[in-house]
C-alpha cells in the first residue's frame, strides 16, 4: 500500500494498493483486504487529525462508482473522498 | 457535489475492476491543484453538517487507534496509562465525571483515582467501558494498558527486590 500524508489538509491520500497474489480473483484465500487496506488508511488518520481525520484518492473514471458503491466515498471534484460519518461507519462495518 | 470534469486517463486493468489493485489516476501540476481545492470544498461542506454523534464517535476511534499504536510498541511509557486514557475517554463525552461515573456505576471518589493512578481499576471495569463504548475500545484495551503499567513495574523496581530478597533463604548457584 502506497500513502501520502497531507498534514496541512489533514488527510491521508491513497496512491496505490494492492492485494499479495493468494488474495487476488476467484480463488483468493481472504475476501475484503482491500477493504482492510482502506480502513488501515483511515485509522492512522484518525489517529493522527481527530474529528478531522479523511482518507481520499483519484480513481480512473471506470473505478469511481466501484469505490462510491464499495466503500461509501464521496464525490470531491477529481477526487473521492471519506471522512465524518462515512469514515466512521466504514471503520466500524470492518473492525467491530 | 456533480462530477464535471474531463475523463480521467489511464488503462484499468481487470484487477483494478475486480477490486483488488488500487493505482491513483495520474494529474497534470495544473490539475492536482484545481483537484486539491475542490476537495477542500467539498470537505468544508461535509464537515458543517457533522453530528455531534459522529464527532463522539470518530473521537472514540480516535482513542482506540492511540492505544492500538501504544501497545504496538513494546516500549514502556509513564504517560501512557490506563488513568490517562479513562481522561480522554471522559473528556471526549463532553459530560461531568460525576455523570460519567453514574453511566457505568461507579463511585465518582473510583472514578477520580482512577484517573490520577490512585487505585489499580477492578476487571469488570474494563468489560463496562467496553460496553459504553459500544465495542468500540475492546475490554482487553484497556487491561492490557494496566498490564502493561505492572510488567514495567515488575521489570525495574529495585525497593520491591530488596524487600523480598529476606524471604527468599536459598539461591540456587550456577555450576560453572
Amino acid at each position: 500500500m502506497g500513502i501520502v500524508d497531507h498534514p496541512g489538509d489533514r488527510r491521508i491520500e491513497v496512491k496505490l494498493l494492492a492485494c499479495s497474489l493468494d488474495n487476488k480473483g476467484k480463488n483468493k484465500i481472504y475476501d475484503r483486504v482491500a477493504g482492510c487496506l482502506i480502513v488501515f488508511a483511515c485509522s492512522l488518520s484518525s489517529d493522527k487529525y481527530e474529528v478531522d481525520a479523511c482518507i481520499s484518492l483519484i480513481p480512473k473514471t471506470e473505478l469511481i462508482k466501484h469505490y462510491m458503491r464499495k466503500y461509501h466515498m464521496a464525490y470531491g471534484g477529481r477526487q473521492l473522498y471519506l471522512e465524518g460519518a462515512k469514515l466512521f461507519g466504514l471503520i466500524k462495518e470492518y473492525i467491530i | 457535489m456533480k462530477m464535471k470534469n474531463r475523463k480521467i486517463s489511464g488503462k484499468v486493468t481487470a484487477e483494478e475492476l475486480a477490486g483488488d489493485v488500487f493505482a491513483a489516476a495520474t494529474l497534470t501540476p495544473t490539475q492536482q491543484k484545481e483537484a486539491d481545492r475542490h476537495l477542500a470544498e467539498a470537505r468544508k461542506k461535509s464537515k458543517e453538517n457533522m453530528t455531534e454523534e459522529v464527532r463522539g464517535g470518530l473521537m472514540q476511534f480516535h482513542i482506540r487507534f492511540r492505544i492500538e499504536e501504544y501497545l504496538a510498541n513494546n516500549e514502556y511509557d509513564p504517560k501512557m496509562t490506563f488513568g490517562y486514557f479513562l481522561k480522554e475517554y471522559v473528556s471526549l463525552l463532553n459530560i461531568k465525571r460525576k455523570e460519567f461515573a453514574g453511566q457505568i456505576s461507579i463511585d465518582e471518589t473510583l472514578l477520580s483515582q482512577l484517573i490520577n493512578g490512585h487505585r489499580v481499576p477492578p476487571d469488570y471495569l474494563a468489560i463496562r467501558l467496553e460496553i459504553h463504548s459500544n465495542n468500540v475500545i475492546p475490554a482487553n484495551y484497556w487491561y492490557k494498558l494496566v498490564e502493561r503499567e505492572k510488567e514495567h513495574f515488575i521489570k525495574t523496581d529495585k525497593e520491591i527486590r530488596r524487600k523480598e530478597k529476606r524471604y527468599v533463604h536459598t539461591m540456587l548457584r550456577a555450576n560453572l
